[in-house]
């Protein structure tokens, strides 16, 4: 008996094969010209004499064309045969083992418009199936399991002859965090004893490809015989869009680029949500305007009172949070004033380090004022209390003498909270009058000298054990050496200036973007970030006139003024964690007590000292945490604390794409011989007992697109041989 | 404009169409039959007596020599009677593309062998058929035979709507006498091959001499029309069936075979009964084509005669 997978394309098939025929009789050439001719009689007999072959060859082109298009339309509607649709027989030869495979990955949180999650389908789904299991195979037996990342074998339900187990198990599943990962329940089920009794396998999931990307075992890769039904949960009127909002917290710009995939060129009917982040009310809508970049303005969310808050881009329609960034806290971008002191006016432009940090001031577009001042100037400048509050940044260049008049004013500077002091530092600069200044010794840090430059990247690695401050437990791991021969080939554009390591340095801890490890292995950091009164303080032993630095005239020199420029004054703190891990403060010197937090769900989650560091978490739901300090007035960055984490899935998951799985796909899961079939949902719901009697069936689809192909090419040689005839 | 064209008058001047056979006339013409020896006083032969021969033509001077009967042979003379048989059907209207059409090639090139006739003082006719004959000239030795063509084949429109090769040659067998040559111009394409042989067969059998002048544009043997796409083609002349949607291109190579088939039955079996054929195609000037054919018809008699 042969039934049909999509029987909608069988009505197609025929359609389109009328519709051939009708064209062939209908649709003939026309004469576009009459010609009087005198010899009409030959060409009578030649006409007649031609016209049998003719109307053959004419019907022939027509059946195969006919043909070709029938037997893809069948191919479209996938036949299966050997099927018994209103079966009531025993499982065939002894296997009456059933198996549900639940998914429980994060996208099956997916919700359609009535807002229930692809779990409640697979639910539904489950109920049908076991239904029909227990009317079409009354002995059989059935287990359940669920996997998402990994088999839940713990929780597995043994194959038993109780369908209402199967549907309880089914109602208690919910989504996780963890991505789609087909191979552990293949691996698993074709590694049991009971496998050679299993008669059939229901997949519940939303099918999605990235699912099947997990290499699987060759050994599992048995299926012949045993077959495998998909219950594909994601059909129907799920879309597949995804949304990723490229906004960092630390570099805040005004604007944020909004990506969606899956329904290119129908960008202008998705509409876009900005919703606060702990609220939920909408703060604005509007338009994705290109599925691959849309701008969205931010500025008119900050203003006084909203430095900095959590918001939430949705797409109405798609009302799952598929991305890591998708909720973010953001805040604008830094405005603070900026207070250049040159302390070598005069010099030549290419030489100067005050030439370099314009351009870049302008190449970077910095949104705050800034003013250009020689040591003078700059000393009327702040005796005005006014502008000396306003000012946020002082850069000091390459200082050759700090006066006694200066280092009053730095020093009133220095002794506010959230201020910034930038030195860069060369070979002349007044060593003792910074030590004097900021109270440190230099000795050791600014040695210099012929070495190695090392810069750190955000990829976590083993190979930390390289680094010269090793003695401190850190992930970063080495980029590269740079020496003076290869400094100037030395791709820095690429590296990223938003991740610090720490360095130990005369006991005190000071933080480092560059080290110099000189020629005896004494390490010299060539950017320090350390806390001098109540500012922070960054030195900078690079200038533009040394031949072994040249970093302006790298594509790193920008990132890194951008990063200097931006990096906040108080103390610095990502908030947003990957969802599943702990919120770590680094500098927990500061508190005796460890702040909590209140999950999205409302949970409680408090935090906790070990090693020096404070430990908040791990956070396990997807959202906002609302942080509570003990003591605001001690938390890090007093004066703005933070306030929320925002949690996000794992930059590696690819959860959110929901591209569909090829045939190939699941082939390569199951085999290339393994009988295996898809089923929407919706069939599900209409008739489970048909997707039942797909255990028993084959699927055939293909001969008929050979079929089809074929006849293509019948139809192109009768096509050429009467163009030659 | 006329159809006497100075140019074929031009061409053909000083030539002559020489009949295979003259026929006796009680009028001297200028053909000097190659196959009877006539009375006139140019001496020719001597040939051995045989008997039936008339005794009064014995050399008495030669038996006195030799103790033989020899005759003496003159040249003879002898007037021919020109027919010029014309086809006035409407296929004959038919023109390729840039060229003239059938007719106006056909009547220039008439009225230079009724010119050439009359010069030449053997008499002439003309006769114009399609489904039987339609005008006749009565053959005489008088220019006015050609001013009456001329009238004739200027104003002429009276074209018929079918060819009857057999009926019409019938018809002209009542007008002609004994013997005499009938050239006949036509694209004989009316009948089929095997009709149009029978019926020029006919004329032979009746003891003329028939010469057979196909007169054909370029296009209707290969099929070369202006347009290759499909196209509804309706005969010109009734009897040929309706018209046919057919796509010009797929067929002319197998017209152009069918072509060349049908010329070589229709040459072989008026061949069989020595009946002059040869094809003119309007794409040359009528004169030369004429001019070259009288040229080689004398050599073929010279030769073969």
């Amino acid at each position: 008996m042969v039934s049909f997978l999509a029987p909608s394309f069988i009505a197609v098939a025929i359609g389109a094969a009328a519709l051939v025929v009708f064209l062939h009789f209908y649709q003939r050439r026309r004469a576009q010209r009459e010609i009087l001719f005198s010899n009409t009689r030959l060409l009578k007999s030649l006409f007649l004499e031609r016209l049998p072959h003719r109307k053959t060859k004419d019907i022939l082109l027509a059946a195969l064309r006919a043909l070709c298009l029938f037997f893809l339309f069948v191919f479209l509607a996938r036949p299966l045969y050997r099927g018994t649709l209103g079966g009531s027989s025993s499982p065939d030869s002894g296997r009456r083992v059933f198996w549900f495979v639940f998914d429980t990955s994060y996208s099956m949180d997916f919700r359609d418009a009535a807002g229930a999650a692809m779990t409640r389908r697979s639910e539904q789904a489950a109920k049908g199936l076991a239904q029909a299991i227990r009317f079409s195979f009354p002995d059989a037996l059935i287990g359940a399991v669920s996997f998402a990342g990994r088999l839940d074998q713990e929780g597995a339900l043994a194959p038993a002859n109780d369908h209402r187990a199967v549907l309880e198990f089914a109602s208690r599943l919910n989504a996780g965090l963890q991505e789609t990962r087909q191979a552990s329940w293949a691996n698993w089920i074709s590694s049991r004893d009971d496998f050679n009794a299993t008669a059939g396998v229901f997949v519940l999931t939303d099918l999605a490809r990235h699912g099947f990307t997990t290499p699987v075992d060759p050994a599992a890769k048995r299926w012949k015989g045993v077959p495998v039904v998909f219950v594909n949960l994601a059909a129907g009127d799920l879309s597949n869009r995804r949304l990723i909002v490229n906004q960092h917290e630390a570099g805040a710009p005004a604007e944020v680029s909004i990506r969606c995939y899956g329904l290119a060129g129908t960008a202008g009917d998705i509409s876009l949500v900005v919703e606060d982040g702990l609220a939920g009310s909408v703060l604005a809508t509007g338009r994705v305007k290109d599925c691959q970049k849309t701008e969205f303005p931010l500025k008119q969310f900050f203003g006084p009172g909203f430095d900095r808050r959590a918001l939430r881009f949705v797409l109405p329609k798609d009302r799952l949070p598929l991305d890591d960034a998708e909720a973010l806290v953001v805040r604008p971008a830094a405005q603070e004033n900026l207070l250049v002191i040159d302390g070598e006016p005069g010099r030549r432009a290419g030489e100067s380090e005050s030439f370099y940090l314009r351009e870049t001031l302008r190449a970077l577009r910095y949104q705050g004022r800034w003013s250009w001042a020689t040591e003078d100037e700059a000393r009327h400048i702040l005796a005005d209390s006014r502008a000396a509050d306003s000012i946020r940044q002082i850069w000091l260049l390459h200082p050759h003498k700090i006066e006694a008049a200066t280092e009053s004013f730095l020093r009133d500077f220095l002794d506010k909270k959230n201020r910034k002091l930038v030195v860069t530092l060369g070979p002349n600069a007044d060593k003792e009058g910074i030590e004097k200044l900021l109270g440190i010794s230099l000795t050791g840090i600014l040695d210099g000298g012929e070495g190695k430059l090392i810069i750190p990247t955000r990829s976590p690695d083993t190979a930390s054990s390289q680094h010269p401050a090793s003695s401190i437990q850190h992930p970063e791991r080495w980029l590269g050496n740079v020496s003076m021969a290869n400094m100037r080939e030395f791709d820095l554009s690429k590296v990223r200036v938003d991740k610090y390591f720490r360095v130990r340095s005369n006991g005190s801890a000071a933080r480092s973007l560059l080290d110099w490890q000189g020629a005896q292995g004494n390490s010299t950091a060539l950017l320090l970030e350390l806390a001098s009164y109540k500012a922070k303080v960054f030195l900078w032993t690079t200038t533009a006139d040394m031949e072994w630095t040249n970093l302006p005239h790298k594509g790193f020199y920008i990132s890194l003024v951008q990063g200097l420029l931006e990096e906040s004054s108080g103390p610095s703190h990502a908030l947003n964690v990957p969802a599943g891990q702990a919120w770590e403060l680094l500098d927990s010197n500061a508190w005796a007590q460890a702040p909590s937090a209140v999950a999205p769900s409302g949970r409680i989650v408090r935090g906790r000292i070990e090693n020096d560091r404070v430990l908040l978490g791990p956070l396990s739901e997807l959202g906002f945490y609302k942080i509570s300090w003990p003591n605001p007035s001690l938390a890090p960055g007093a004066d703005e604390p933070a306030r929320v984490i925002a949690t996000h899935l794992a930059r590696e998951s690819a959860e959110s794409d929901l591209t569909p799985a090829a045939a190939r796909d699941i082939k390569a899961l199951l085999g290339f011989d393994a009988s295996w079939s898809v089923v929407p949902f919706s069939d599900i719901l209409t008739d489970p007992r048909k997707s039942v009697a797909l255990l028993k069936s084959r699927e055939f689809s293909r001969p008929f697109l050979v079929l089809a192909f074929l006849c293509l090419f019948l139809e192109s040689a009768v096509g050429l041989w009467k163009t030659r005839k | 404009m006329s159809y006497l064209d100075p140019e074929v008058i031009s061409r053909i001047e000083g030539l002559r169409l020489i009949p295979r056979f003259a026929e006796k006339s009680t009028m001297l013409g200028s053909q000097i039959t190659p196959f009877k020896k006539g009375s006139s006083t140019e001496f020719v032969d001597y040939r051995l007596y045989t008997p039936g021969d008339d005794p009064r033509r014995v050399d008495w001077k030669v038996y006195g020599r030799k103790d033989r009967f020899y005759l003496r042979s003159y040249e003879g003379e002898c007037n021919a009677t020109l027919w010029v048989v014309l086809d006035a059907s409407r296929s004959m209207n038919f023109r390729g593309p840039g060229r003239d059409d059938k007719w106006s090639f056909s009547c220039r090139a008439a009225l230079g062998l009724i010119y050439l006739a009359l010069k030449n003082r053997d008499a002439c006719g003309l006769a114009l058929f399609a489904d039987g004959l339609s005008e006749v000239i009565a053959p005489r030795l008088s220019w006015d035979v050609l001013s009456r063509a001329v009238s004739l084949l200027d104003g002429f429109s009276g074209f018929g709507d079918k060819t009857d090769y057999q009926k019409s040659f019938e018809q002209l067998t009542g007008e002609l006498g004994r013997s005499q040559l009938v050239v006949v111009m036509s694209d004989f394409l009316g009948d089929s091959v095997a009709a149009t042989a029978a019926a020029l067969e006919g004329l032979s059998l009746a003891r003329h001499e028939v010469i057979a002048l196909r007169i054909i544009d370029p296009s209707e043997q290969d099929l070369s029309l202006d347009f290759s796409g499909m196209a509804l083609v309706s005969p010109i002349e009734r009897g040929q069936g309706g018209p046919l949607e057919i796509e010009l291109s797929e067929f002319v190579q197998e017209y152009r075979r069918s072509w060349q088939q049908e010329e070589s039955l229709l040459a072989d079996r008026l061949a069989r009964r020595s009946i002059e054929y040869c094809v003119f195609s309007t794409s040359a000037a009528p004169g030369e084509l004429l001019a070259d054919y009288l040229n080689r018809r004398s050599l073929s008699l010279k030769t073969f005669g």
